[in-house]
């Protein structure tokens, strides 16, 4: 049976592999029929701007970024965090307000928290 | 009583309070009879060195981890533990009734 997951990332992807380990878990959790929605939210949504990791020694998260495309994984950016934190999205993230986040995790099957 | 399935996902290591309530959890769930799978990545993959988590798949509950990150981490298998994949995540998640994350 096909099943919602929402994951939801929360944290800046600086000092931790923990973004990087999440995102790749997104990817696996399409393998069993699920249909995946990722959203950034608070300084979260740094992880979907046009960053460069490989200068801090962070590592890249844009192997992640691409196999979302190839497996149809939903990418959405909190507007307030991402006037906050003054972000550039990278290509084909959607813009969504905090109402809209809860209306998707309210519809989901599985909300996984990072 | 209708039994169901939990899943969890743990991504912490074992010094973080997370490990306690999962160990309590997935025990209160397995005396109400219902069925329990663990699944460790991430950091949490450490949870295979602290005993009374691995004591857990006596009582019935399976484990099971990311390979990937526990070989990243040079930690040995056990043999309580599956060495799985992320596919095991997501079909965790797909089983389970009620999916918890910690």
């Amino acid at each position: 049976m096909k099943k919602n997951i929402a994951v939801i990332i929360r944290h800046a992807p600086f000092r931790t592999i923990r973004n990087k380990e999440s995102l790749r878990m997104c990817v696996g959790a399409t393998l069993k029929d699920n249909e995946v929605t990722v959203i950034f939210l608070g300084p979260g949504v740094v992880s979907a701007g046009k960053i460069q990791p490989a200068a801090i020694d962070a590592p890249e998260l844009e192997p992640e970024f691409e196999a979302f495309g190839m497996m149809n994984i939903r990418r959405l950016a909190d507007r307030d965090s991402i006037k906050k934190y003054n972000t550039d999205l990278r290509d084909g993230i959607e813009t969504v307000d905090k109402n809209e986040i809860a209306r998707i995790l309210a519809e989901s099957d599985v909300v996984i928290s990072w | 009583m209708m039994t169901m399935k939990l899943g969890i996902l743990l991504t912490t290591p074992p010094s973080h309070q997370n490990t306690h309530s999962v160990i309590e959890i997935s025990k209160a769930s397995r005396q109400k009879g219902h069925e329990v799978g663990i699944f460790m990545m991430a950091d949490g993959v450490y949870n295979i060195l602290h005993q009374p988590l691995l004591d857990l798949e006596k009582d019935g509950i399976s484990l099971s981890l990311c390979a990937h990150n526990a070989s990243q981490r040079g930690l040995d298998r056990v043999e309580a533990v599956l060495w799985g994949s992320q596919y095991d995540l997501a079909v965790l998640a797909n089983d389970s009734d009620r999916f918890l994350t910690f």
